[in-house]
């Protein structure tokens, strides 16, 4: 019996001073899903996962998160643009001591997590390079341990390779396979339609202020 | 572009900046000024660039003429910037009575800007032998009596001339004057002549006239214009000077931040005591009635005391 | 002992100057990074305004800068959400305001050129022991603050954004680095001036960058050559008779020469 973890009950959307972008939505995630949201450009799939996330609270309806007997499902992020200077002096490691708040302030016992996670997303060896060393591909891998540093049990992502080449958009790929595989909830945003299929176990489409759940039959259509 | 509500809000802002800073103006800008009441308009008005100046033409010319100081009270004149407004008033004035030798950094501005107005201007150290270093002149001349006396002639000369009408009233005032300079030269000489000690360590480079006339010697903080704070290798300069001559006491000015004085004296152990260059006057000294002589004394005092007065 | 520690007026001026040289990178690192330069100059500029203020008013020149500064950085950060695409050109507006106003200030304090020449360049040799103590706890509070919040400071410098998402409050982490910067430039506008405090809290750190390293040593090097640009100029203008403000800046200029000619040499 798969599990809810998140539910959109009847929510519409709209940003202030403007017409609703979302009506009457309605969405249910479960526990291990791989969702895809599909949509062209500006067609409000970001607005769609920050409701999501809880940072926009729409109009009509309501966001239902549901605890499961270990704890409330922690989330975590990897938005579209970083606000990030590619120039900042910092190593990997250090944005992720720092990220960390016990290992900021010198617990140890948080390295060897913080280890794993590197390892995970196979950066251990980059680990005490310089942020501005790294391919953009290894950078989106850095924010991808920083999101995962508080364990979260979503992990919602917002075009995590809109400027990345077909190689290292399949790492970053193969990478959350390996992390769904492992019992991560995955939700993420694209406009293009690629190789994620491959891993996805669900696919919406947002469009016209509806959204439309693809069945896997149809997704060579998409 | 120009529609009526940025005309209003432009408006509205030129008016709230001039409100603003002619209220800063008025509030705070405190001029020396003779000038009693508005219906004093028939009285000759003469305007002086420094307080000494202010100080003498006031004694010889009486009530009988309007003297506005350009340097307002408590203001150092050789930092002192006067507004276009106020060079617009001396333009429509009597008489200009002046420096010119470096003590009006304005001096050049002044000059230009007078030029072909009815305004006499007259410079007030003709006849003084200057004192020249490394080619500056050192404006200073007032703090001796004798060269005071010289200024207050000119003084006179300047009067006679645009009111010559009470030309006997200004040269009674003048010896008055005259006299109490010769009584201060004398106790100035009668007393300096008695003191063990001839250097004087000063804040600013002021007292060469007076050294000249007394066989002192000035050693000086900061040069003729006070215009940085000395070095620290200066200071150190200074301070080996002190100790080396076992010099007791140094001097600190009125208008000047007594901190580098104050810092010497720390370091040295060395007195400090008052010693005022006369070049302007804060609203406390003139309302408590300071003026020339009585400060010149006071002066003296201070002299007798770090000199090692011995009878 | 050489003979430039037999002066108090040295020994005074060594300590605040330490004290300061340490102090304006470790804020500076923040404000570079996060493109705030400008910031400090601003403040320097309200700062010298409140301090001829309070000078006019009859009020302790350094605490009311102070608070004149804390206040225009209430403003500025008002100013910055408004004006979002021209951060900089608030900036410029309040800076102007301020230096505009120290200015017309000047005229009417009749403050002396020396006072004057003090707040602009700094006044090393005139420091008594109340201005220590006063530099002493101001620069106590502003290092504990920088170590106590390094990691929220940290995060908001490196990912605003991301900072907001994992809870940490940036708007109010935004205004205590900027009331700290005002601290800091108050107490770095008695060694080095009104016109040079800006400068030593940005050319150690950009010196510092040179380095390329992580973020623990870019701060810890942008002390240090604070520390000797210190030392430099105050040795320099003790035996050379120089302005120790501009000493002090240029040996910092300096030491970011001679480090970037030594990164091109082997790169």
């Amino acid at each position: 019996m798969k599990e809810k973890i998140l539910h959109l009950d009847n929510v519409t959307f709209a940003y202030p001073g403007n017409t609703p972008i979302l009506e009457d939505i309605e969405l249910e995630i479960y526990r291990g899903d791989f969702f895809v949201i599909l949509g062209p450009n500006g067609s409000a799939k970001t607005t769609l996962l920050k409701i999501m996330l809880g940072l926009l609270k729409p109009q009509k309806g309501t966001l239902k998160i549901y605890k499961s007997g270990i704890a409330s499902p922690h989330m975590g992020y990897l938005p579209q643009k970083a606000s990030f200077n590619q120039g900042f002096p910092a190593t990997v490691r250090e944005v992720l001591e720092m990220t960390s708040k016990k290992a900021a302030l010198g617990n140890n016992d948080q390295y060897p997590q913080i280890n794993a996670i590197l390892e995970k997303v196979e950066l251990q060896e980059k680990s005490n390079s310089l942020l501005g060393t790294l391919s953009g591909g290894q950078l989106q891998r850095v924010f991808l341990a920083r999101a995962l540093l508080n364990n979260p049990q979503i992990l919602f992502l917002d075009e995590p390779v809109n400027n990345l080449d077909i190689q290292a958009q399949n790492e970053l790929y193969k990478l959350l396979h390996n992390l769904h595989q492992e019992g991560l909830t995955i939700i993420t945003v694209t406009h293009d339609p690629d190789s994620i299929l491959n891993y996805a176990s669900r696919l919406l489409y947002v469009d016209k202020k509806k959204i439309t759940e693809v069945t896997k039959e149809n997704w060579g259509v998409v | 572009m120009f529609n009526k509500y940025k005309i209003k809000l432009l408006l509205v802002f030129i008016l709230a900046t001039s409100l603003f800073l002619t209220t800063l103006a008025c509030t705070l800008i405190k001029p020396l000024s003779s000038r009693t009441t508005v219906s004093q308009s028939d009285l000759p008005i003469i305007y002086t660039t420094i307080y000494p100046l202010y100080d003498f033409t006031k004694k010889i010319g009486g009530g009988k003429v309007t003297i506005i100081n350009v340097t307002p009270t408590g203001a150092e004149p050789h930092s002192f910037e006067p507004t276009s407004k106020l060079l617009a008033d001396i333009s429509k004035a009597d008489l200009l009575l002046y420096n010119g030798d470096g003590i009006e950094p304005y001096f050049e501005d002044l000059l230009t800007t007078l030029q072909g107005s009815s305004v006499l201007m007259i410079g007030t150290n003709q006849g003084i032998n200057l004192i020249k270093e490394n080619g500056v002149t050192d404006p200073h001349t007032w703090l001796s009596p004798p060269c005071a006396l010289t200024i207050g002639e000119n003084i006179l000369e300047a009067l006679s001339q645009v009111d010559p009408g009470n030309t006997e009233f200004y040269e009674k005032n003048f010896q008055a004057f005259q006299d109490n300079i010769t009584a201060l030269d004398q106790d100035y000489e009668d007393t300096l002549a008695q003191c063990q000690e001839r250097k004087i360590v000063v804040t600013h480079q002021a007292f060469n006239y007076l050294c000249r006339e007394y066989d002192l010697e000035q050693v000086p903080i900061m040069g003729f214009n006070a215009e940085a704070e000395p070095s620290s290798k200066k200071l150190k300069e200074i301070c080996q000077l002190i100790s080396k001559e076992k010099i007791e006491f140094l001097f600190s000015e009125a208008l000047f931040s007594p901190k580098v004085a104050e810092t010497i004296a720390t370091e040295t152990g060395a007195t400090i005591l008052p010693l005022h260059p006369l070049g302007s006057l804060s609203e406390k000294e003139l309302q408590g009635g300071k003026e020339y002589f009585g400060i010149m004394r006071d002066n003296l005092k201070s002299l007798q005391q770090a000199l090692e007065y011995k009878p | 002992m050489p003979e430039i520690l037999q002066y108090t007026f040295m020994q005074k001026a060594f300590i605040v100057g330490l004290l300061v040289g340490g102090l304006c990178p470790s804020i500076g690192i923040f404000l570079v990074l996060r493109r705030f330069s400008m910031v400090g100059e601003t403040l320097a500029h309200v700062s010298l305004a409140g301090v001829l203020l309070g000078i006019l008013w009859g009020i302790s020149p350094l605490p009311f800068a102070l608070l004149v500064s804390v206040l225009v950085v209430f403003v500025l950060e008002k100013l910055r959400s408004v004006f979002k695409n021209y951060a900089e050109l608030s900036l410029a507006i309040i800076m102007s305001a301020g230096l505009g106003l120290a200015v017309v200030l000047m005229g009417i304090t009749n403050a002396s050129d020396t006072s004057i020449s003090g707040l602009l360049f700094g006044s090393i040799i005139t420091l008594s022991n109340e201005d220590i103590l006063m530099i002493g706890l101001l620069s106590f509070i502003s290092i504990f603050v920088i170590i106590y919040y390094y990691r929220e400071f940290f995060l908001l410098t490196f990912d605003e954004e991301g900072a907001r998402l994992t809870g940490i409050a940036v708007d109010r982490y935004n205004y205590l680095l900027l009331i700290l910067t005002a601290m800091v430039i108050a107490i770095g506008l008695r060694i080095v001036g009104a016109l040079l405090v800006s400068s030593l809290m940005v050319v150690p750190v950009a010196t510092s960058l040179l380095l390329s390293r992580g973020f623990k040593q870019t701060l810890l090097y942008a002390v240090i050559f604070g520390i000797l640009a210190v030392l430099v100029g105050l040795i320099a203008s003790f035996y050379l008779g120089l302005a120790p403000g501009g000493a002090i800046v240029l040996s910092s200029v300096i030491l970011f020469l001679i480090l970037l000619l030594g990164k091109r040499i082997r790169p």
